[in-house]
């Protein structure tokens, strides 16, 4: 770690490292709100299609049981 | 092997993507920090020069891609083209702001001013990135999909091919601010400096790749969904789409 640290520029945060920073942490904000949006509409996505299949499971369910009450019969 | 789990067209491979993605991102960031040597005028301020540019070349791409895509969607009538042409200059839009943002800050370091009007390469970008910009509203203010998919399409073609004639023009102008530091003689960087700038490129070009498939998934994954909810409960069921901007 330290030989990566030797051969590293010093940060010179007190002038030149606050505009680099900002630029990088900008650039990282976006992409994380991007990634926070489409995480949230992925969520939705998905809570709707789980909802589907219940009500598909539910649909197949309905369908099976008047088999099952011809076959008592 | 294909990945049972791909449920799309665009899923097929997305996981790659993201790790090629993920990899030379951070190798890019390791050698802006640990290998480029410090400029010999900007010292460490130049470091932002391997974040703006390659955004900002990205951006301009991603608009004349989304132009070649709308020229599929107008040749063949088939609304996905429209749909590739909208997601690829919706992410140029959004590498264009980061970009714009980056420069704007390195501008304040470096020149003192947030913004130079008198730079032709600072305001064409703008102007460029303001032309897409009414992409969007564009989109919205047609109500019919099949008009507003044509419509945008030849917005698209027409501003995709703008933004080379406008590159053209701004290399061609004698007055300017920013530094020429890239050209077709190869410029004026140092050899490890320009390694570092292509790795950077290629970390972007492959950032812009990989979310532009993974918007592609999730649109079509939602589009799916709303078909089997179709089938599965009818028309009636279904809540109108109302207008949207993006194509449905």
């Amino acid at each position: 770690m330290n030989a990566v640290f030797a051969i590293a520029p010093a940060l010179p945060l007190h002038s030149a490292g606050k505009y680099v920073a900002g630029a990088y942490i900008v650039f990282a904000v976006m992409l994380i709100v991007y990634l926070g949006i489409m995480g949230v509409r992925l969520m939705r996505t998905q809570r709707e299609l789980a909802e589907m299949k219940r009500q598909l499971d539910e649909a197949q369910a309905a369908e099976k049981q008047p088999d099952r009450d011809l076959e008592h019969v | 092997m294909e990945d049972k789990n791909d449920l799309t067209e665009y899923g097929k491979g997305l996981r790659g993507w993201v790790i090629a993605t993920a990899v030379m991102i951070g190798l890019a960031l390791a050698l802006v920090f640990f290998y480029a040597p410090l400029d010999a005028n900007q010292g460490f301020l130049q470091k932002i020069f391997y974040i703006h540019v390659p955004l900002a070349i990205m951006s301009l791409c991603g608009f004349v891609f989304g132009g070649i895509l709308a020229i599929g969607h107008l040749r063949t009538g088939d609304r996905r083209w429209d749909m590739r042409s909208y997601v690829a200059i919706h992410m140029a839009l959004i590498f264009g702001i980061a970009g714009l943002l980056a420069g704007s800050i390195w501008a304040k370091a470096s020149w003192g001013h947030w913004w130079v009007w008198s730079d032709p390469t600072l305001t064409s970008f703008l102007i460029v990135l303001l032309l897409f910009a009414t992409y969007q509203p564009l989109r919205f203010s047609i109500e019919d999909p099949e008009r507003q998919a044509r419509y945008a399409s030849v917005f698209a073609i027409v501003g995709g091919a703008f933004v080379p004639l406008n590159f053209i023009a701004v290399r061609l102008s004698q007055q300017y601010v920013h530094p020429r530091v890239l050209t077709l003689t190869g410029g004026n960087l140092p050899g490890s400096m320009r390694l570092t700038f292509f790795i950077s490129l290629i970390a972007i070009v492959l950032l812009y790749a990989t979310m532009w498939k993974f918007e592609m998934t999730a649109k079509e994954t939602r589009m799916q969904l709303r078909r089997v909810k179709r089938q599965l409960l009818g028309d009636d069921s279904m809540r109108p789409l109302g207008r949207s901007a993006a194509p449905s």
